[in-house]
């Protein structure tokens, strides 16, 4: 899906909710096709269009499990938090937060929800296994 | 393309540091001085002899150049300011070295000087993250570590063992921040940072000052450098981030970085004695050594294990301690790679000598991601 009319300029949250479950919001390029999370309208890092060629898409929140690791030490947020490397299905591989309470193992098949990470709302990936 | 040795030579002549360290209450200007005076002494030429200066620094702000070079007597020299995240010094190195190839200058000098006290802009680019990983560089690493452990098979000990052996290197260097030799059990054992990354398998960011000054042939012979001791520069390469398509980023540049300075000079990998590399994590000098072509892929813990990247191996790498023992003040960190080669390429590294060592070759990644290689020849 390509929503040629960016509403807004602000960031603006990362994902939305829909009756698909979670998705990310992406850009496209509407001159090369080339799509990548999280959004931003500066440009295409592939062929160069400029912001106004710039488009935003969506990329379902689901995807498979590359690595993880447990975050012991940090100056500044409150420890432990896990974050994996998350291959989505839609392409793009992503650094995400992952829910704490599962044992992870890679491979595993992840899906995204909104959470609440370091005092902030981010999409945190759950496992999509049943 | 032009390359940088398409023009005239140029040669390594001094090479000056201020030891790394944990940061301090000294100035900056303290420990940048110190590295340039070295430099100065060790090149056996006087500050005004030298035309231009390249100031590369990550981590200080704004003008820091003039302010501490005023005090080696004001001369009224050229000085640039050089910022390159991690690969500030290299960068700044490169830059010297070409002012003197295309014959700009005769004499130039790359200094590099930190103290983490700045900010980093990389983040701040108005683009709201999925996650904040940017802010966390260690949790980024122990996800490649991570990874490599998962697919490539690799286990902690293979990469702890990189540790083990540049905190053997850099115990023997009076210059490294962390001069201690390290066990495979200290270097895997909890407590962990993040994943199974023990804080040995992490360089330390801190505080320190490199300075290298090049020349051209002709005021070699002018101000009668010594020829014996100084070392030619033999290709200089960088590049920065393409559509590399999912491949890891900085394995990729790494690979197109180290080929181009092959070819510029005319020399094959197995012929590299010394290599310095960014180990900022274990993990990254594993990747790096396949990607330079020292080992083929897939064997490079392999080969750290039978000692061929031991000084006195077959490629002696990071003899220095690299970044995770000697250190990574950031501005300085490229430059001490150059000033450790250069030692080595002379005969002067006393116990981290590498038998014999007549090419080196020096590799730097920076926040971008931007790759800078050197190779320097006796
Ligand atoms: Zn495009």
């Amino acid at each position: 899906m390509v929503l040629k009319d960016n509403p807004s300029e602000e960031a603006g949250p990362q994902w939305l909710d829909s009756e698909r479950g979670t998705q990310l919001i992406g850009w496209i390029c509407l001159r090369c096709g080339q799509r990548g999370v999280p959004r931003q309208r500066f440009g295409c890092e592939r062929c160069g269009a400029p912001g106004n060629e710039i488009g935003e898409t969506r990329f379902e929140a689901r995807g498979v499990l590359r690595s993880f690791a447990e975050v012991h030490r940090h100056a500044k947020w409150p420890v432990p938090f896990v974050m994996g490397e998350i291959t989505l299905d839609d392409g793009p591989t992503i650094h995400a937060f992952l829910d704490d309470e599962v044992a992870w193992h890679p491979g595993a098949t992840v899906v995204g929800q909104a959470g609440e990470r370091l005092l902030h709302s981010y999409v945190v990936f759950t496992s999509g296994e049943h | 393309m032009v390359l940088i040795t398409d023009l005239r030579p140029v040669h390594v002549v001094g090479i000056g540091l201020h030891p790394y360290q944990y940061p301090t209450e000294t100035s900056y200007i303290e420990l940048g001085l110190q590295a340039v005076r070295e430099a100065i002494v060790d090149a056996g030429i006087t500050w005004p002899t030298v035309e231009a200066a390249f100031v590369g620094t990550a981590r200080l702000g704004m003008a820091a150049g003039v302010p501490m070079l005023r005090y080696l007597g004001m001369t009224g020299l050229r000085v640039s300011q050089v910022e390159n995240a991690s690969a500030t010094g290299s960068t700044a190195f490169r830059q010297a070295v070409a002012e003197v190839a295309s014959g700009l200058a005769d004499v130039a000098i790359a200094i590099g000087v930190d103290k983490p006290i700045g900010r980093i802009a990389a983040p701040d680019t108005g683009i709201t993250p999925i996650s904040p990983v940017q802010d966390v560089p260690f949790a980024r690493y122990a996800l490649l570590t991570e990874r490599y452990l998962a697919e490539a098979g690799y286990t902690k000990e293979q990469i702890g063992l990189v540790a083990v052996k540049n905190h053997n290197n850099g115990a023997l260097n009076p210059y490294a921040q962390r001069r201690k030799k390290r066990t495979l059990e200290e270097v895997v054992r909890p407590p962990y940072v993040a994943g199974s990354l023990n804080s040995l398998q992490i360089t330390p960011i801190g505080e320190g000052a490199a300075a290298v000054i090049v020349m051209s042939e002709e005021a070699m012979e002018r101000y009668k450098v010594d020829q014996s001791r100084s070392v030619r520069v033999a290709a200089s390469s960088t590049v920065s981030d393409q559509a590399f398509d999912g491949a890891n980023a900085d394995v990729a540049l790494t690979q197109a970085a180290t080929q181009a300075a092959y070819e510029e000079w005319g020399g094959d990998p197995s012929d590299l004695d010394v290599v310095e590399v960014h180990d900022a994590f274990a993990i990254e000098e594993l990747l790096f050594v396949e990607a330079m072509g020292l080992c083929p892929p897939g064997q490079g813990a392999a080969e750290l294990a039978k000692g061929s990247f031991d000084i006195g191996g077959r490629h002696a790498v990071s003899p220095s301690g690299g970044l995770l023992s000697m250190g990574h003040p950031l501005g300085p960190t490229g430059l001490g790679q150059i000033a450790e080669i250069t030692r080595q390429l002379r005969g002067e590294a006393g116990v981290r000598q590498q038998p014999d060592a007549k090419v080196g070759l020096a590799h730097m990644v920076g926040i971008g991601p931007v790759c800078v290689v050197h190779i320097l020849q006796r």
